[in-house]
């Protein structure tokens, strides 16, 4: 997955003129920004588990926590 | 050389979105950060933010290899020692953890215990968590009806006093009735244990939902109504929530209320 994805996602989180530019627009916006072609069309298409998987997404990791009862046991 | 301190923050689920202005401020101002954060963006954005990062996801519990523990709770272990050895190294260290790093968060607590027990000085910030994006999402106010959460499994396994008046929250449903330590899906009969028991408490035909929080700026949350006969079909991943609305309005106490004077003609 390309690094303009992974930039124009983050700033996509916190720029809203680029936000409400995505919005009315998503090809444009994205194209403007130099998203390639490949990793746009995931974002047209809403293939999110493939853009998950291609940005290297482990939600495996966030699961941190145990119960009290394996706490005493282990 | 300083006298090492720990503080814990939070990425929140979508980020850099959901990051603390004081967050921010305390990684800038770190001698170094470990995080354990699970996607590309929030990593980046920390790493912009201050360039010594070390990844605990290189801790994590790895069924291919006993390389990190034999069990989750061994590697996270392993995660607390990694940032222990930088405190009492006398460095200022910054731990970063996905979500709120108090909410289902072992090693965050661990640590912060760890550090004081040693006479370090250790606090944790708050974050936005899963349940807090739950209740914007899903429209609930936990202040309306009350809301009880439990780990899926803690749920499944001991014998709880539900209040089916109030709402509830079940987490973890990803690991449900894993008792190994190991596993990353549900045991084998995880849901189904799940299912029999909210059971005892509601029936079949009762309306759950599936929840995932957005974890990306151009992804909606997913929300997904199943009954909980169906439960056992609905596709579970490792950040579903499972949200039960109350079955039942709650039971207004006429004689508690009558002792104390309150006037109950307007209640509900």
């Amino acid at each position: 997955m390309s690094k303009q994805l992974i930039e124009f996602l983050t700033e996509l989180n916190t720029n809203e003129k680029l936000r409400k530019n995505f919005k009315s627009d998503k090809e444009q916006t994205m194209k403007k920004y130099g998203v390639p072609q490949s990793d746009a069309q995931l974002v047209l298409d809403k293939n999110y588990d493939e853009i998950m998987k291609k940005l290297g997404c482990d939600y495996d990791i966030s699961r941190n926590s145990v119960i009290e009862a394996f706490k005493i046991k282990k | 050389m300083g006298k090492g301190s720990l503080i814990i923050v939070g990425t929140g689920i979508l980020t850099p979105a959901h990051l603390s202005q004081e967050s921010i401020s305390r990684i800038k101002g770190a001698d170094v950060i470990h995080a354990l954060v699970p996607d590309p963006l929030g990593l980046s954005t920390v790493s912009k933010l201050n360039n010594n990062v070390k990844n605990l996801g290189e801790l994590y519990y790895d069924n291919d290899s006993a390389k990190n523990g034999n069990n989750r709770l061994e590697s996270y272990n392993l995660m607390v020692e990694a940032i222990m050895c930088d405190v009492r190294d006398g460095l200022e260290v910054c731990a970063i953890f996905y979500g709120h790093p108090g909410v289902f968060v072992f090693p965050s607590h661990v640590a912060v215990q760890k550090a004081k027990d040693e006479g370090y000085e250790a606090i944790m910030l708050p974050a936005i968590s899963a349940e807090d994006c739950l209740f914007a999402d899903l429209g609930i106010d936990p202040g309306d009806i009350g809301c009880q959460a439990y780990e899926a499994s803690q749920f499944v396994f001991y014998k709880h006093s539900i209040n089916s008046s109030a709402a509830m929250i079940l987490w973890q449903l990803g690991v449900v009735g894993d008792v190994t330590l190991t596993k990353l899906t549900p045991a084998e009969n995880g849901v189904k244990m799940l299912q029999e028991r909210l059971k005892q408490y509601y029936p079949a035909d009762h309306l759950v939902t599936l929840y995932e929080a957005s974890t990306l700026p151009i992804m909606p949350p997913r929300i997904e109504k199943v009954t909980l006969s169906q439960l056992d079909k609905a596709p579970i991943r490792t950040i579903t929530t499972l949200f039960v609305p109350p079955l039942k309005d709650p039971i207004l106490d006429l004689d508690f209320c009558k002792k104390w004077n309150i006037d109950t003609s307007h209640f509900h």
